[in-house]
């Protein structure tokens, strides 16, 4: 050690000796402290309530400590590849009520993934699927996925055709294997897909068989079988302007989708059906500022080949449920075509939370209607993990969606 | 802070009182040290996880506290003068820039032979290992990602140097740059987990670890941070006391060294503010230690490697933010939303000075003693933060080692120029009038002072003017008000008043630029007068 350093090392700290801590003022006589007891009494009992509700999560803020320590030693959560997935969802609609719904998953090394899910338990009936999603196998990313879903569910929708009518509800049982194949390049996606399905509609409740000559509506109280095949491109641009923005709140960009399809089938009581369908959707996104004040506007056009007549009227085209015409129930609004067009503006609240409202409209062949609204959501990665939203129309009809979760 | 609360008090507020009070001070010198430092039985553990530590305090505590009217307590571990005593948390010291650049301990393991791998450091998300050197000295070396070379490893050396120059303790951490086969895996080394579990370690680990801050450039660069004497015993508790430990009497929450680490913090932008970044330590002697770690997200590191922008100007969960935003449209634009220019240099974050505002600087989360500080804590930590000159500044960054001469220069003019917003902001919301001494003449006293708004060049004496009064024990004026014109930053107010009884008790009020008024209480001692208190208002 040289002079030098003995001049720059700092002098020796030793504990000295003195009261203790707390009485170290020197202070004789005390001015009282501010307190503000009565206040501190009412807020007591919120106090207390809420303290006790916290302490829950928080056991389970600890366990999960514990499992990411134990999946990533002294790396805390880094580096975490779970094979397994997990995703659980509850979602209240207006029309249907509460429901909920796991998915559970499996990486198979590189190569592959199996989920399988149930869910809808409660107004809404029950389903369940399995998919598979294999790796990427070329250069142009070749994605092949089979996807196998059934379910017994209850549609508690209007269920004529054209015009809108009173609400009914009838309950359906399908089941559906789907393979289809994707091929990304770049910005483009594009895809086919077969669809082989078999459905049943049936116990209808009183309000359709008041309004309705079930006898007289193709795809009820019968058994269908159906083949579908369908070639579909993606145009898609969308990101996020920062890297701190989640991909769940792209920025600005283009989406775009064309599909073209073909549908053969039977019904057991009014015969075979044919129908050409086409769809067309497309949206752009625009980064007003920073990335996460975002305009959009966005169109989708769906149409049939066939008479509405000619068709079940579950495969028409459709309006309703919590994207589009948000204010209806799922499907409420069908025709042989349908069109609709939003514009909604989103901005951050957070860096994961989002508000939004919106004006939207959309038509069922002759029958037009406006919707507005506005919500609030939640975003983890790529995925919206809970969404609050509360829509109107022009007809008085008001939706109300709550989800919290994810598949 | 706390709206609900303040809806329940609000008209309940009196006026600032302009007379002495009750406030008396016992007539001696003030204490200069405590003991905190005899010998306790091995106390409890403190090492909640990050999720569990996270939802306590930001959501728990947060909304207790916004439910609770009656507002935090002053700083209760003060002398007399409102200074902070030293002791097993804090020391008053006051090195030179050399002895800044060298640090609070030697210059990092022995490079002689090769480091034996011992184990990894055990918990937090950083990738580390540790080693014990030639001298069987034990080191946890951090590596700098492969993606921000020399980042991590400077911030924490500067920021490390910085603390420990302001008083507080902090482990023995330097830069290190090596090759591979410096290190060598030790036969016993082994992996310990936060939850006490252990195993082996095997190469296998070691290549895991080295190979995600491997940057391919044959050398790795890191931090060394000395392993602390002592048996670790977790973290420093953001609130109460440790369970166990009879030296610590003051709540956390209501120490000043705490407290008034607000504004170092926000100085060097300290944003991972965390019980996890600060330790406990049951020494050889039987007593706790407590320490400042893990300065490596500092100087604008954390959000430009999170990457999060928002670091240092908002919270993770900002309510009043969120709702300013939802009730604007997203129209109310964030100050680090504005389009700020950093410098692309190496090692360097987005640290700037120009958008930075003292009062308005935030931690990630929440961080109790540093939200309850109150202005005269504020006012505490600014007169030790004005002391350090641009020569200690230099030191402290040239310890950090940058490479680029251009990053070293870079950090040092943005530290001086946020210093300086430091020092606007304490010394314009307390009278900021410091360093009190006290002459006899007759029945009749000389009081000088130095005020820091003139010694820091913020105003000028001709524009400055003192209003004297003076008070005795009882709290009756003592003669006529008076004024005086201030001719430099040192200022004396002759001919003040004395009391006549309980040994010359006097408190002579001074008010100064409109601010709240200071009582300095003065009282007749074995050498003549001498300063016994200081009441700021």
């Amino acid at each position: 050690m040289t002079a030098s350093d003995l001049k720059d090392e700092p002098p020796k700290e030793e504990p000295a000796d003195g009261p203790p801590a707390d009485k170290a003022s020197g202070v004789a006589i005390a001015p009282p402290h501010e307190e503000h007891r009565f206040a501190d009494a009412l807020l007591a009992l919120p106090r207390e309530t809420l303290t006790l509700l916290f302490e829950g999560p928080r056991y389970a803020a600890g366990e999960l400590d514990d499992y990411l320590e134990k999946r990533s030693p002294n790396l805390y959560a880094r580096d975490v590849h779970s094979a397994w997935r997990f995703g659980a969802i509850v979602d209240w609609e207006t029309a249907l009520g509460p429901s909920m719904g796991a998915r559970i998953g499996r990486e198979l090394g590189d190569a592959a993934a199996l989920d399988g899910y149930v869910g809808f338990f409660g107004a809404r009936g029950q389903s369940a699927g399995a998919w598979a999603t294999f790796g990427q196998y070329t250069e142009a990313r070749l994605q092949p996925v089979l996807s196998i879903d059934a379910g017994r569910e209850l549609e508690r929708v209007y269920s004529g055709i054209g015009m809108r009518g009173p609400r009914g509800e009838y309950k359906q049982q399908a089941i559906t294997a789907s393979p289809m194949l994707v091929a990304h390049a770049g910005p483009f996606a594009f895809g086919t897909r077969a669809a082989f399905d078999a459905s049943r509609t049936d116990d209808p409740d009183d309000a359709l068989v008041a309004n309705y000559d079930l006898s007289q509506l193709r795809g009820f109280d019968e058994t269908e079988r159906a083949v579908t095949g369908e070639l579909f491109t993606v145009f898609d641009t969308r990101a996020p302007a920062y890297s701190w923005i989640p991909k769940a709140a792209p920025s600005s960009g283009w989406y775009a989708r064309a599909g073209v399809s073909y549908t053969r089938g039977s019904a057991s009581r009014t015969g075979e059906f044919a129908t050409w369908r086409g769809a067309l959707e497309a949206r752009r996104l625009f980064d007003l500022f920073r990335g996460d004040r975002v305009l959009s506007f966005g169109a989708r056009a769906d149409a049939v080949s066939a008479d509405a007549d000619e068709l079940p009227f579950d495969r028409l085209p459709s309006l309703g449920g919590n994207d589009q015409m948000r204010a209806f129930a799922r499907d409420e609004l069908r025709a042989r075509s349908a069109l609709y067009g939003d514009v909604q503006y989103e901005w951050a609240l957070g860096r994961i939370s989002r508000a939004y409202i919106f004006v939207e409209t959309g038509a069922v062949a002759t029958d037009a209607h406006v919707g507005y609204g506005g919500g609030f959501r939640l975003l983890s990665g790529a995925a919206t993990s809970a969404r609050f939203q509360i829509a109107g129309s022009n007809t008085g009809d008001i939706g109300f969606y709550l989800q919290l979760g994810r598949l | 802070m706390r709206p609900i609360a303040l809806l329940l008090v609000v008209g309940c507020a009196g006026t600032k009182q302009q007379t002495p009070g009750v406030l008396r001070f016992v007539n001696q010198e003030p204490v200069l040290a405590v003991n905190d430092h005899k010998p306790i039985p091995p106390p409890k553990k403190f090492d909640p996880g990050l999720v569990e530590y996270y939802w306590h305090e930001d959501i728990i505590v947060t909304t207790r506290e916004a439910l609770t009217a009656t507002p935090p307590r002053p700083a209760a571990n003060v002398n007399s003068l409102g200074d902070v005593p030293n002791s097993a948390w804090f020391v008053n010291r006051e090195p030179t820039p050399a002895q800044i650049r060298r640090g609070p301990g030697g210059d990092g393991p022995d490079q002689s032979e090769p480091w034996r791998v011992i184990g990894v450091k055990v918990g937090g998300a950083a990738i580390g290992i540790t080693i014990e050197d030639a001298r069987h000295d034990r080191y946890v070396i951090k590596f700098d990602e492969p993606k921000y070379p020399e980042a991590e490893s400077a911030t924490d050396v500067i920021v490390q140097r910085l603390t420990w120059a302001m008083g507080y303790n902090v482990p023995e951490n330097n830069v290190v740059t090596f090759n591979r086969d410096r290190l060598v895996l030790d036969a016993k080394a082994e992996m310990r987990f936060r939850t006490g579990d252990k195993r082996k370690m095997t190469k296998a680990d070691l290549d895991r670890f080295l190979a995600l801050v491997d940057s391919g450039q044959g050398t790795f660069r890191a931090l060394a941070s000395k392993l602390i004497d002592g048996k670790i015993v977790g973290g420093i508790e953001p609130a109460g006391v440790r369970a166990g430990d009879a030296n610590d009497r003051v709540p956390h929450e209501l120490r000043r060294d705490l407290r008034g680490q607000r504004l170092l913090w926000a100085w060097v932008d300290h944003v991972d503010l965390k019980s996890q970044n600060s330790l406990a330590t049951y020494t050889d002697d039987h007593y706790i230690k407590w320490y400042a770690i893990d300065f490596g997200e500092s100087l604008g590191i954390g959000a430009l490697t999170n990457p999060e922008p928002r670091l240092g100007y908002s919270q993770s969960l900002s309510i009043r933010r969120m709702l300013a935003s939802l009730v604007t449209f997203g129209l109310h634009v964030e100050p680090w939303e504005r389009d700020l220019k950093y410098p692309k240099l190496r090692g360097l974050g987005e640290f700037e000075s120009t958008m930075f505002e003292p009062g308005a600087w935030e931690s990630n989360h929440h961080w109790r003693p540093m939200e309850t500080a109150d202005r005269f804590d504020e006012f505490w930590a600014a007169e030790k933060l004005m002391r350090l000159s641009r020569a200690h500044i230099e030191a402290a960054v040239e310890a950090g080692r940058y490479t680029d001469p251009r990053a070293a220069a870079y950090i040092v003019q943005t530290l001086l120029e946020r210093q300086r917003k430091i020092g606007r902001y304490a010394f314009s919301r307390v009278a900021p009038l410091s360093r009190f001494d006290v002459s006899e003449r007759g029945t009749r006293l000389d009081l000088c002072f130095d005020d820091l708004w003139l010694v820091y060049g913020y105003g000028m004496p001709r524009d400055t003017v003192y209003s004297v009064r003076s008070f005795d024990y009882a709290g009756r004026m003592l003669g006529a008000a008076a004024r005086y014109r201030a001719s430099a930053s040192r200022v004396c107010i002759p001919n003040v008043a004395t009391g006549a009884d309980h040994e010359a008790y006097t408190m002579v009020k001074l008010d100064v630029r409109q601010m709240p008024p200071m009582f300095v209480h003065l009282a007749r001692g074995p050498r003549g007068m001498r300063v016994i208190g200081i009441d700021r208002r």
